[in-house]
Order: structure tokens, then sequence, then C-alpha cells
């Protein structure tokens, strides 16, 4: 249950955000999760939707991109995505694979309201 | 009414990173190593402690760092060894984070010590997910859990720098093939080495402790 904990981090990090956007109402959190987390989106977002009781958070959709693992071979250089557990190259088999994608831990955006009429 | 969208781009680690960095900073000024040893609840983190830190006490100065949920069963344990004991309690956290370990690292007597070993929260899932300031994370994995549990969990064993594999002694008794194991944790992590150890019956520790007195000794070179 550590998706507590990253909720709780996710929920401080936007709402500092939306300080600096008085007038806006959130709508949207989008967070992308690289799969080498063992983070699960359903646990997250509960957690998100409880700890964010009576916070401006409170109603907002929690948005999660999840990012496959990829990993380059040291043995033989080729750079693809891998099926964990299995960290094995996908040309050549060795096992010594370096992680190039998958340990994202990141808020991308956040989509809010605004009652100011859009410039565009 | 319009909407917009905001970029942020902040890394949702990142205090728990920052904190764990200023640990790791400390450490490295008072030339101190850190380990962090997950296991699940009953892998024989304890024991392990007990038989890793008795015999090197007359060599190196030892602080435990000792991470539960609740009671200080553990701690009180230890704290007939000849070293320093802290107790950390999550009260219902399964993890320990990095701000917790700080604080408990700066009231330690850090000019006396050669390295400090936390004993995670039993549990193979979060902890593994935290870093805490640590040098290495050592996965800690008994017989009696079962030879797959390395695939199960690949987030610890990608992470580890060693694992321990406690209870050889109770091969006998079950079903757990030692080369399915140690081929289950070279898919996940190829560069790992493991430990088969015995802490009931003394075996295998001493490799285990070679390796921890080598990890000392090129953090110190550094």
């Amino acid at each position: 249950m550590h998706e507590m904990s990253i909720a709780q981090t996710i929920i401080q990090t936007a709402l500092a955000e939306m300080k600096k956007h008085p007038t806006a109402r959130l709508k949207t959190v989008r967070v992308v999760v690289g799969l080498q987390h063992a983070i699960v989106p359903e646990n997250l977002r509960f957690a998100f939707d409880v700890l964010s009781r009576d916070t401006p958070a409170e109603g907002a959709t929690l948005a999660i991109q999840t990012q496959p693992v990829a990993a380059r071979c040291r043995c033989c250089g080729w750079t693809g995505a891998i099926q964990i557990p299995m960290y094995a190259c996908g040309a050549c088999g060795a096992g010594d694979m370096e992680l190039t994608a998958g340990n994202e831990l990141y808020l991308e955006n956040l989509e809010v309201e605004t009652d100011e009429p859009s410039h565009h | 009414m319009s909407r917009l969208t905001i970029k942020v781009y902040r890394n949702l680690m990142g205090a728990n990173d920052q904190w764990a960095g200023k640990t790791r900073r400390l450490l490295k000024q008072k030339n101190i190593l850190m380990l962090n040893l997950i296991g699940s609840p009953g892998a024989g983190k304890t024991l392990l402690l007990e038989r890793t830190v008795r015999p090197l006490s007359r060599q190196l100065r030892f602080a435990i760092l000792e991470g539960d949920i609740a009671t200080t069963r553990d701690a009180k344990r230890l704290a007939k060894l000849d070293c320093r004991v802290s107790q950390l309690l999550t009260g219902g956290a399964c993890h320990l984070q990095a701000k917790m370990v700080h604080y408990a690292i700066r009231d330690l007597p850090l000019d006396d010590l050669d390295m400090v070993i936390v004993e995670n929260v039993g549990n193979l899932v979060c902890p593994a997910e935290f870093d805490i300031g640590e040098h290495a994370k050592v996965a800690v994995l008994s017989v009696t859990e079962g030879e797959d549990k390395p695939l199960k969990y690949p987030k610890l064993f990608r992470e580890a720098q060693a694992v321990v594999l406690t209870k050889i002694d109770l091969l006998s008794h079950v079903p757990f093939r030692l080369t399915v194991c140690l081929n289950a944790i070279r898919q996940v992590n190829s560069r790992l080495p493991v430990f088969p150890v015995s802490s009931t019956q003394g075996k295998g520790l001493n490799a285990w402790i070679r390796w921890l007195k080598t990890r000392r000794d090129s953090e110190n070179r550094q």
C-alpha cells in the first residue's frame, strides 16, 4: 500500500501548483508511472480519491499513463521493450540489461477550468 | 469558461530522494556504509543481523535501525549485541521512508560508527520502491517462501545489490530447488551475487560477511 504515500505526494504537488492559479478549478491530474514500479493504478486512484477529500483536489480525476519497461543490452547493444520479470535481451538473449525506461514516476500536468474566457 | 493545461513535470519521489541524498552525503562525510535489508516477514532478517554483527563487532562498529510497524521486540532482541540499536516504528506504514531514516541517522553517534544496517519493514513490495539513502539494498529470501519469488517480486531483485538466501538447512524439507531459484534471480538481475546461508547452523555466513567487508572497503576508497 505504498500507493497511499505516493497519492499523498501527488495531491501535495498538485495543490502547491494550484496555489499559483487561485481562480482555477482542478479537473484532472495526469501522472506517468513506469511499469518498473509496483504501483497498482486502481489502488493509486482509490488512495487519491480518499486523501483528496475536503481539499481543492476533491473530485478531480487522476489520469494514469503507464510507461512500459525498456532496456539496453550490455552485450550486443540492442534496445527495446522487455517483458518483466524477464530482463532478457530481445536479440541475443543475454540477461545483462540496463533499464532505459520504466522507472518514471512524475506528475506531468494538471488540467484546470477557469472562468476567464479562452484566449483561443 | 475555459480549460487549460498546466505543465508540472515534477518527480513524485523527489522529496523522498532529497532526504535520501542528505543521508547519503552525511554518511559519506562520516565514512559509514549503510545497507538496507529487505525481505518478507519471517524471512530471517533479524537472525541474519545477529549472526552478521556478532562476529564483526570487534572489527567494525555497527548501528542497527530496526523498522517495524509495531512493537520493539526485534530491537530488544538486538540490544543484546554489542552495537547501537534504534527502533523505527512506522505505525502501520508498510515501508520506511527517507525522512524518517534521516532523523534516526542524525541521532546516532556517527563519529563512532563504521556501518549502519537498516532492517526494513517485512515486505517484498513497498520497501523496494523507496531510496532511504543506503549504499546497497540487500534482499533476504528464505527457502520456505518458494523458488519463484524473484520473478514475482522483480522490483526488489532489480534494485538489490546482493541476495541472502536464508534457511538452507531446511532445503530437504521443502519443495525448493536451489537451481530454479538461482535461475529466477539471474533472469531478473544477472549481476546479483547470491549468498545461501543457514543462520541457525552458521553455514555460508563467511561469504556474505566477506562481501559486506569488501563493500565497506570499496566505499571507503571512494
